[in-house]
Order: C-alpha cells, then sequence, then structure tokens
C-alpha cells in the first residue's frame, strides 16, 4: 500500500471507528486509561494497517484489539478489572431511572451478580451494540460458540430477575 | 422476554455512543472548548425536578383548555394583544395541523399543531446558546424531538429537555390564532423554559444520530456555516503525523471540526508546544484558525489568507495530514502558522493567525472566555 493510501486509510479509519473504539473502552475503565487504551489500539492498527479487514469487520477487528490491550494493562499493572466499579456507578445512577422503569434496579443487581464473563457476553451486544458474528470476533471465539454463550447468559440473567432470592444468595454484585 | 431484557439492559449503558462520540471529538479537539457540562452524562432527572414538573403539568392541564377556549372564542391564543407588531404568520392552522412540525426559518421559531391537540412554538434558537453564540436545533423525526446539532442536547416535543449541556428546555414562544384561522408568532423567547427533568423520555441516545436526522422541508441545516467555500475542508478532525510517520492519537496537534458554535470559524488548529508532546504544565498551548469570512479577525494575531508565498525562513516541522504538511517560522510562531497542500505540482498555502481570547459555548453562569 502506498504511503498516501497508507495514511488515508488510517486516518479514515480514526474518524469513523475512533468513537466505538472509546466507547468501549470507556464502558470497562476510567476515562484516562480508556484514553490509553485507544491510543495503543489505534497504534497497533497503524502498525498493522495491512491486516485490519476493510468495511465492517474492521470495528470487531479494532475492539478486539482493545480488548487484549486492556488485558494486558491489566495484567502489567496487576489491577484487578474495574468492571465492577464501573457497575457500582451504573448501579448508582439506576435509582431516579428505577422511578419511571420498574425493576429496572432489579435488573441492574441482577446484571452485577452474572460473572464477568457473562457480563461482557451481553454488553457487547447490549451496550456495544455489536452482532453476535461481530461479538465473537471481540471474545475470541467462534460465532456459534458465542451464539451459545450469549444464549445461555440471557437465561441465567432472566433466571435471577425471575428469582430475586438467587440474586442473594450469590452474594454481593459483581461476584461470579 | 429475552430481547425485551436486552432491551431494557440498554438502559443500563454506563457509556452511550452519543456521549462516546463527544468525548472522541473531546480527545481529538479543543479540550478547554468543550462545556464542562458535556463532560459526564447528567440527563437523570432529579426528585425535586420531577414534582415541580408534575405540578407545572398539573396547572398546564388545568389552564389549557380554559385558554384554548378562549382563543377559539376571541380568535387569540394570547388575549389582550393588541398590536400587530411583530406577529409572523406561521399559516392556517389546519395546514399547520396536516404538517405537524413547521419551521419558520426567518422567525427561528418551530410551530407543532396536530389534530385535535393544542398548538404551540418555540423559539429553534438552543437554550444553550449563551453570551449571544446561538446554535440552531433541528427536528429529529426518529424520536420526535428536537437536537443540537453539535453540542447535542435533545428535548422532547414540547420542548422539555432530555439531556445534553443545555441548563433547561427550549424557550416557548407566543402564538395567536387571528378569526380567519391564521396562527401567528411572535418570534421572541417568552417567559421561563420548562426546567429540567421534565421529559418522559428515558433514552434518546441511540435513537436520534447525525445519520438520522431528518430537516423538514424549508428547516435550516446548519451546513449554512460558513464553511471554507473551496472544497477543501478541514471539517472533519485530521489526523496528523509526526516526523517518524507515526499517528499522533488522541491528536495532541490537531485541527477541529466547525460546528462546535454557531459563528465559529470553520476550522481550527491547536498546537501543543514541543509538537507532538501531551499536554502538561511544561508544554505550551496555541490556538491558530483558519478564518475566511474574518469572524475572529478583531481576535487574531495576523490576517487570514490563503494565497500566499511561504517566507523564507519558514521551515516545515515534520508534521503533516493526509491533506497538509505544517510549516512554522520560529520568528512568528507567536502569531500564526502555514498549512500547505500541493495541489497538481503546485503548493498551494494558507497563512492561519494566531487568536488569543478564544470563546467557548458553556452554561450560564460560567465564565465566557478561556485563552
Amino acid at each position: 500500500m502506498a504511503d498516501g493510501d497508507r495514511h488515508e486509510r488510517f486516518e479514515r479509519l480514526f474518524v469513523e471507528l475512533s468513537p466505538r473504539v472509546l466507547g468501549y473502552a470507556l464502558r470497562r475503565t476510567d476515562p484516562e486509561e480508556a484514553r490509553d487504551v485507544l491510543a495503543e489500539t489505534f497504534t497497533v492498527a497503524w502498525t498493522r494497517l495491512d491486516r485490519v479487514p476493510p468495511g465492517e469487520e474492521a470495528l470487531p477487528w479494532l475492539l478486539a484489539v482493545a480488548r487484549k490491550v486492556m488485558a494486558n494493562r491489566r495484567r502489567a499493572a496487576d489491577r484487578r478489572s474495574r468492571t465492577t466499579d464501573r457497575l457500582a456507578g451504573a448501579r448508582t445512577a439506576v435509582p431516579d431511572h428505577a422511578e419511571a422503569v420498574a425493576g429496572l434496579a432489579e435488573l441492574a443487581t441482577a446484571f452485577a451478580t452474572l460473572s464477568p464473563k457473562d457480563r461482557e457476553t451481553l454488553a457487547l451486544v447490549s451496550w456495544d451494540g455489536l452482532t453476535p458474528a461481530e461479538a465473537s470476533t471481540v471474545a475470541g471465539c467462534s460465532a456459534g460458540a458465542f451464539s451459545v454463550r450469549l444464549h445461555r447468559a440471557r437465561r441465567r440473567l432472566a433466571a435471577l430477575l425471575d428469582d430475586p432470592l438467587q440474586v442473594t444468595r450469590r452474594g454481593s454484585p459483581g461476584g461470579a | 422476554m429475552h430481547d425485551d431484557l436486552l432491551d431494557r439492559l440498554r438502559l443500563l449503558n454506563p457509556v452511550t455512543d452519543e456521549h462516546a462520540a463527544r468525548e472522541a471529538r473531546r480527545m481529538h479537539g479543543l479540550r478547554e472548548s468543550i462545556p464542562r457540562s458535556t463532560r459526564t452524562a447528567r440527563w437523570l432527572p432529579s426528585r425535586r425536578s420531577v414534582l415541580l414538573t408534575a405540578a407545572t403539568l398539573a396547572v398546564v392541564a388545568l389552564v389549557a383548555p380554559l385558554v384554548f377556549v378562549l382563543a377559539t372564542r376571541s380568535g387569540r391564543v394570547v388575549p389582550g394583544d393588541e398590536t400587530d407588531q411583530g406577529w409572523v404568520d406561521a399559516g392556517r392552522l389546519e395546514d399547520l395541523a396536516a404538517a405537524g412540525v413547521v419551521y419558520l426559518e426567518d422567525a427561528r421559531v418551530f410551530v407543532l399543531a396536530r389534530p385535535g391537540g393544542e398548538p404551540y412554538a418555540l423559539s429553534a434558537v438552543s437554550p444553550h446558546s449563551p453570551y449571544g453564540v446561538e446554535e440552531l436545533l433541528k427536528y429529529c423525526r426518529p424520536f420526535g424531538g428536537f437536537r443540537e446539532g453539535e453540542h447535542g442536547a435533545q428535548f422532547d416535543d414540547h420542548g422539555e429537555y432530555m439531556t445534553g449541556p443545555a441548563s433547561s428546555g427550549m424557550l416557548p414562544v407566543r402564538i395567536r390564532i387571528t378569526a380567519d384561522g391564521i396562527l401567528q408568532v411572535l418570534p421572541f423567547p417568552v417567559g421561563d423554559p420548562p426546567p429540567r427533568g421534565t421529559a418522559s423520555h428515558l433514552d434518546p441516545q441511540g435513537i436520534c444520530t447525525d445519520r438520522t436526522v431528518e430537516v423538514s422541508p424549508g428547516m435550516l441545516d446548519l451546513g449554512d456555516v460558513p464553511y471554507w467555500g473551496t472544497g477543501d475542508l478541514l471539517a472533519e478532525p485530521t489526523v496528523w503525523f509526526g516526523p517518524d510517520d507515526r499517528p499522533l492519537v488522541p491528536a495532541t496537534l490537531s485541527t477541529f471540526a466547525p460546528m462546535y458554535c454557531r459563528d465559529w470559524p470553520p476550522a481550527i488548529l491547536q498546537l501543543i508546544e514541543p509538537l507532538g508532546t501531551e499536554p502538561s504544565d511544561d508544554t505550551v498551548e496555541r490556538i491558530y484558525v483558519a478564518d475566511p469570512t474574518s469572524v475572529w479577525a478583531d481576535r487574531s494575531q495576523a490576517e487570514y489568507s490563503a494565497s500566499l508565498e511561504l517566507p523564507p525562513s519558514a521551515e516545515f516541522t515534520g508534521f503533516r495530514s493526509v491533506l497538509y504538511e505544517l510549516w512554522i517560522d520560529p520568528a512568528t510562531l507567536d502569531d500564526e502558522v502555514y498549512l500547505v497542500r500541493n495541489i497538481d505540482g503546485d503548493d498551494w498555502v494558507q497563512r492561519l493567525p494566531r487568536v488569543l481570547d478564544l470563546p467557548v459555548c458553556l452554561d450560564p453562569g460560567e465564565e465566557d472566555t478561556a485563552t
């Protein structure tokens, strides 16, 4: 690829998809770290631009890189996931909502009670707006395996909502 | 059940795509120009606001029918207005009701009338327009409300605040109906806008995006903000590459899109020096603008020019975007920089003057300038 084409393609990727990558990171970590994840992800994209798939497949590829970047950063810093904190923030924000939407607080509590893997599975589809096929790229599994994972995660969430006592039995929010 | 479950789960999304887009833009653009209120979602209504709104709605519900009866008897929605000065015809009530939402461009007013419903009018100037920096709202059909094209504040179809940096709902405008059924508006906001927390919608984000905004016939398109007329716009955030050919992401040397505020110059270049470094206490930030319409001539340290020769003392910085190279003259860096674009073998040089005292769009009560 000619230099000019590389620059142009990279700029297009960045302008179009950096908000989605940043959103993915912001949902899983704090803003300062999300900014670094964004920078590292696109630095990887720049160095491996030839491997970035074209069209709609670019976003799952970038999110998969972002996921690995976050995992590496966590390991390097020996830092526990901040998902729980993020969820705690979401749950704090829920009560006003709950006045208008019955059961939202219960949903937040049930969601926080799911395992991190189930939460991530549901979040990729519900929060990041990915199709199961796209989400499977990010999760690093086959589309079929992800669909099964998604089905099970939904079923477990529904079961928690049907039987709120399970939430209590399974311990504090965020626990596996 | 399960699809509904995923839909409800979206309400727990801590970072909507729109919020992320604003953050991305903030990172890539003028950090200090983003209103502080847009940095975090502040759309959850407080209990007090809900109660206040409920009381307001109750009063409106009691009074509105009476007003409407008076209006149909006297031909005026606002009894007692005895002069025609300033009133603008919006059209026949039946036609307006058939159209649903009509934008009066000259008056900058939206008229909303629905069959069997009470007509009303709202100023198209966003309430998030302090200090005379106006941003006009668009009517967004997918969710049936209004939104700021740039700041992202959204309002429901009664002008009540839904989300974004605005401090209140939209500004109401007086209307009246003449004896022959013509609805007229007095295109000046009157009274207090509805406070925050009045809208019943929970989450318009994700429903109304830039791509899905529909513009009513005759409605102002924010595209009339004075972009460059050359077609070579710096209208989108531009990725710059350093001397080592690595991209600066997030940008520490960036161009910023227009339309942040109405009447802003179309393109802004923020230099953080030393170039390519992250901003810190040791760096210097300077703002330069491409200002072909001289919007900020009185703030500029030099004159914008789109046709000049590079000064002999100018040096290439090593920084470039897809279209442009950044050149500076160390002796005049305080006043101007140069963007050079090669077109068919010829260098097209623009001089971007530095601006001081950069105005920003802020919420009421905040300072109106930043340097």
